[in-house]
């Protein structure tokens, strides 16, 4: 079976705000894509990578996603403990603001991920996974230190390994670039892309940059909860 | 404006918090207020009642032995009329009086104190006003004849009595009959010891109380340009004294009383400060935390332009305002705790020291006042670190949370090194002697040193925590525990993350349960003690007391004649009866015991500190037996008196001489007792009845048979007696040392709820700051019950640390206790045991409550919505 990600007719509402996110979108991502959202603030990006993070439910529609290693998950339907569960196993996150666990290191940052999975995880030690990958990613030289001691760049790095230590199907990443300037955001979107590439990762990417967006497969524009563009 | 909008709504966003706060400091104003308004109640009743049956006597002649002299000394003091001193004899006597009948189930006993005053002189010294006069009181005659007293309005309208009517009483160890002969108003001497009061003439009561010849004191008015120890006349009149007897002020009494109770009631209101520092920990925790919280909207008014004092003000406007409603609250549960306490600080001292019971709880408002301003004043103290803090950091720095709890880590070790140097002079201050001033005179011959002490081993402690939490989580991240369970990782890596705010939050649990852990400690290995002390010297088979005596050991007495009737029971081995009087010893209270000590070297057994037999001590005793005595440690600690020493004892009109020739151990006084031959005491008083009687049986014969028969023999011949078999009167010892202490026991459990309020205030802080960490690892796929667990695991380091850090510094705490403050206010040598039971107990109550105080946390912490949290990062 190889990943597939599809969204009938998917809505989001928030009553107590009377903000309907999102309209009846429908959209299919195949194994191994590189997506990236754009569109204004406000017209659904968020809410899009939050329904396809689990986070939300979605007011009506299916989310559909299929993969190799967890099976079908039905969004919409599942519980609370199942959605967890999708988001441990399936999904990895990339943020704007990196939002690393000030407390940890580095290391223990990266290797959280497959903590959390104790021994259902193939890579038996932990250490020594997070520790090949963030010399993979050049920061061999900074695993014992806190994220306060790290650059912007370097920070994303780290965030971009922890997404990828335990090998999800899906990566989720919202404005990665967004918070670095311009040469730090250029090298951090290549890493990025190339290490999803080489693992056959599906890359969905929430962006207001254009340059960034153009290094996607294919782009998708947002307006107001309805995709004008694909 | 500023202040509605960024501090009030802030205290209302935090609800929880501000009011976990607020009930906090108010329970720690509400016991250091109660415990001062019990305290004071306790004996104020008491000293007023003395100065308003002083009436306007300037001085007074009391015997400084015994509370008995003889009123041939009134034909002596002729000579003082001419002088234009007058004066009248005064006969004090306390009377117990039934509820309701003997039979009755809630027949409860009154104490009621009995005057006898020379009716013909009286009214020149105090006001004492009959009520609507009857035809029979008009008639004077009346009132000089057996058994006529004149009754307070109180005792009347409580028992209904009507003039005419007569009631049982029970006068030292018999049940007399007396007749109302007047009422007596309200007012004046009339509104003595609560208005429970009955005034006879004095032949009267000499006549009922068998105390014929004898009189208590004998009340002076001397012209007012002599009426002060200094005065040629009051000389005068001292050197032509009788020895044994001393002229005094009349406040002088009443003093003697609250000297004696003064180390139990310092000791208690030390401990209710106690609970006030555990407030003042909470305060210093929620403000701090309240401003490191806000560190970012702080830079951005410092950004717009706000000053640093600006920024003080605010701050310190929700640091008063917390605690004016927490200390309002405070006073006025106090109020309301010290009617509770009442009963309990009042009986004991009622037993122990002044034999009256306070009725009534007479709040002292200066007092209220004071103690709110003094709680008011100390939780704005506890606020001055962080609100400093706040004004002095620079914008750009404030924009980063962490900054103050990576200072604090930073400087873990400088603030070690200052908490060993503080705990150097803790030590200093623990082997200093007793703090001797003249004034303020409530301060003298305390253990000030030993208070000092236990504060600074608190601020010691609380200042190695940051650098002994540090390093403690860092060895607990490396243990196998941590490496399986990664929230328990996440939850030390988090608290390392906030070492400060943890840190004041394990400080204030660790007060508590120090405080909890050194009385434990102190309590039960004084119980130990006296268990041991009294299963030792407890050697009688029956003992008997005057039914009074078991109210307070100032009251009753028993007749000689009871001995007799015991000594001729075919069972009994031998009986000895002991005298116990209070005495002035070199102007401080101590009592004088007096027993054969003969029977004492065939059945008794002491521990002398010389660690010499009880046999060959007492071979020494018996071979000079009228010349020799034993004193208790806490007479030689108190009179630095010892081994082979010789004292000068008031008895009779003069002074006798005894040698020391031993030191025992004992726990029966905290003013320490002379005990000398009773043939001596006997022949110099012979109108002083014993205190106590122990009988010994032959072998083989039952305690409570014989017992049932004495008192069988004893009841019809009118002696109200209390006879109690050994076992029952070892029970009754261990009664009254736990109802003392019982006190003590609320006071720790309310420090320790103070100190969980600070657990769980710290626990909320940790989620409210971490709720960001929470949303990520939301999305990293933490379960509800896996962040859940993060809180509870942070809740149970804190408790485990806590209790440990409380464990060692109640340790320290209760051997300062044990050989410092308590050997320096009572004397008493207690030997530590360390109550395991009870300390396996707390550490499951401690963790179980720490648990318990991390559920609503962990409920918010699962409830973050991470793409709310994470949306603005």
């Amino acid at each position: 079976m190889t990943f597939t990600l599809s969204l009938t007719r998917v809505s989001k509402k928030f009553p107590q705000h009377n903000v309907d996110a999102l309209r009846e979108v429908s959209l299919e991502i195949a194994g191994g894509q590189f997506v990236a959202l754009m569109g204004p603030s406000g017209c659904g990006k968020s809410t899009l990578l939050n329904l396809l993070a689990g986070l939300d439910k979605p007011s009506s529609g299916e989310i559909l996603i299929n993969s190799p290693a967890g099976g079908q998950y039905r969004l919409q339907s599942l519980t609370e403990a199942e959605l967890t569960q999708y988001r441990r196993l399936q999904v990895g996150f990339v943020f704007q603001f990196f939002n690393l666990l000030p407390t940890l290191t580095v290391l223990e940052n990266v290797m959280l991920p497959l903590q959390l999975q104790n021994k259902r995880h193939p890579k038996a030690d932990p250490k020594k996974s997070a520790r090949a990958l963030l010399c993979e990613l050049g920061l061999s030289n900074r695993v014992d230190f806190y994220p306060a001691q790290l650059s912007g760049g370097q920070l994303q790095r780290v965030a971009i390994a922890r997404a990828l230590i335990h090998d999800p199907p899906l990566i989720l990443a919202d404005e990665p670039t967004g918070n670095l300037d311009s040469v730090s955001g250029e090298a951090v979107l290549t890493l990025l892309k190339t290490l999803c590439k080489e693992r056959g990762v599906t890359l969905v990417m929430a962006t207001h940059s254009q340059e960034a967006a153009q290094q996607a497969d294919r782009i998708i524009y947002l307006h107001d909860g309805h995709i004008v563009s694909r | 404006m500023l202040f509605r909008s960024f501090i009030v709504r802030s205290l209302q966003k935090n609800l929880w918090r501000t009011l976990l706060t607020i009930i906090g400091i108010a329970l720690g104003v509400a016991v250091m207020l109660s415990i001062h308004l019990a305290n004071r109640a306790s004996l104020s009743q008491f000293t007023d009642s003395l100065d308003r049956i002083s009436g306007k006597s300037n001085a007074v002649i009391i015997p400084l032995a015994s509370d008995l002299l003889d009123e041939r000394l009134l034909s002596h003091l002729q000579y003082l009329w001419a002088e234009g001193v007058r004066f009248t004899p005064l006969l004090e006597q306390t009377v117990l009086i039934a509820t309701k009948p003997s039979h009755h189930r809630d027949s409860q006993t009154e104490v009621i104190q009995w005057l006898g005053v020379d009716l013909f002189r009286d009214a020149d010294f105090r006001a004492i006003h009959t009520q609507t006069p009857s035809t029979e009181t008009r008639n004077s005659e009346t009132l000089f004849q057996s058994p006529n007293v004149l009754v307070s309005e109180g005792l009347a309208k409580k028992f209904h009595w009507h003039v005419g009517d007569t009631f049982g009483a029970q006068v030292a160890d018999r049940e007399v009959i007396l007749k109302v002969a007047g009422i007596i108003a309200a007012k004046g001497a009339g509104s003595a010891y609560g208005n429970r009061l009955l005034v006879a003439d004095i032949s009267v009561v000499q006549d009922i109380a068998h105390l014929e010849g004898r009189i208590s004191r004998i009340d002076l008015i001397l012209p007012q340009d002599s009426a002060n120890p200094k005065s040629a006349l009051w000389q005068r009149i001292q050197a032509k004294l009788p020895q044994g007897l001393s002229l005094q002020v009349p406040k002088s009494r009443g003093e003697q009383v609250n000297k004696m109770a003064r180390a139990f009631q310092q000791n208690l209101q030390a401990l209710s400060f106690i609970a006030l520092l555990v407030a003042m920990f909470l305060m210093y925790n929620t403000l701090s935390v309240a401003i490191i919280r806000r560190r970012p909207e702080i830079a951005t008014l410092r950004a717009l332009g706000m000053s640093g004092r600006q920024v003080f003000c605010l701050f310190l406007g929700e640091s008063i305002f917390i605690g004016f409603l927490g200390n309002l609250l405070g006073v006025a549960l106090g109020v309301l705790f010290a009617h509770l306490s009442l009963q309990n600080v009042a009986l004991t001292v009622q037993t122990l020291y002044s034999g009256q019971p306070t009725t009534a709880l007479m709040i002292a408002w200066p007092d209220v006042i004071i103690a709110f301003l003094a709680g008011f004043s100390m939780t704005i103290l506890a606020t001055l670190q962080p609100l400093i803090e706040a004004t002095t950091i620079a914008p750009a720095l404030s924009l980063r949370p962490e900054s103050l709890e990576s200072r604090v880590a930073h400087a873990s070790g400088k603030l070690a090194i200052a908490g060993i140097g503080v705990a150097l002079v803790a030590l200093w201050c623990s082997f200093q002697p007793p703090f001797e001033i003249s004034y303020p005179n409530f301060l003298n011959d305390t253990p000030v040193f030993g208070f000092l002490a236990a504060f600074l081993i608190f601020f010691a402690c609380a200042l190695l925590i940051p650098w002994l939490l540090s390093h403690g989580l860092q060895l607990l991240s490396t243990t196998r525990v941590a490496s399986i369970y990664c929230e328990l990782k996440l939850a030390i890596a988090m608290m390392r993350g906030a070492l400060g705010r943890t840190a004041v939050a394990i400080a204030s649990l660790m007060i508590g349960i120090a405080m909890m852990i050194s009385l434990s400690v102190m309590i039960a290995s004084f119980r130990q003690t006296v268990t041991a002390w009294v299963n030792q010297t407890l050697q009688a088979d029956i003992f008997i007391e005057a039914e009074g005596r078991t109210l307070s050991r100032t009251l009753g007495g028993i007749s000689a004649n009871v001995l007799e009737i015991i000594q001729q029971d075919p069972q009994v081995m031998d009986a000895d009866g002991f005298y116990d009087v209070m005495m002035t010893y070199h102007q401080a209270p101590a009592r004088l015991g007096a027993g054969d000590f003969r029977v004492l070297a065939r059945h008794g057994d002491l521990t002398f500190l010389s660690q010499e037999p009880f046999e060959s001590v007492m071979k020494r005793v018996l071979a000079h037996r009228q010349q020799s005595a034993l004193i208790s440690e806490v007479f030689a600690n108190k009179h630095h008196v010892g081994m082979g020493d010789w004292l000068d004892i008031p008895l009779a009109g003069k002074f006798v001489k005894r040698r020391v020739e031993g030191v025992y151990i004992d726990y029966a006084s905290d003013a320490g007792y002379v005990i000398i031959d009773a043939n001596a005491f006997s022949n110099a008083m012979p109108e002083t009845r014993f205190s106590s009687i122990a009988v010994y049986l032959k072998p083989k014969a039952s305690s409570p048979v014989v017992r049932d028969r004495l008192q069988s023999r004893l009841v019809p011949k009118g002696y109200r007696l209390s006879l109690r078999t050994n076992d029952e009167l070892r029970a009754e010892v261990m009664r009254i040392f736990d109802a003392t202490f019982a006190v003590t026991y609320a006071l720790h459990a309310i420090a320790m709820a103070i100190a969980m309020l600070s657990v769980l205030n710290t626990l909320f802080m940790l989620v409210v700051a971490a709720r960001r960490e929470f949303g990520i690892l939301k999305y990293l796929g933490f379960s509800a019950r896996q962040i859940r667990n993060i809180v509870l695991w942070q809740a149970v380091i804190l408790g485990a640390a806590g209790f440990l850090l409380g464990s060692g510094v109640g340790w320290l705490l209760s051997q300062l206790l044990i050989h410092v403050i308590n050997k320096q206010s009572f004397g008493w040598t207690i030997l530590p045991i360390w109550p395991w039971v009870f300390w396996l107990q707390s550490a499951g109550l401690i963790l179980m409550t720490s648990l318990i105080a991390g559920i609503l946390p962990a409920r918010l912490a699962t409830a973050t919505l991470p793409q709310e949290i994470l949306r603005d990062a």
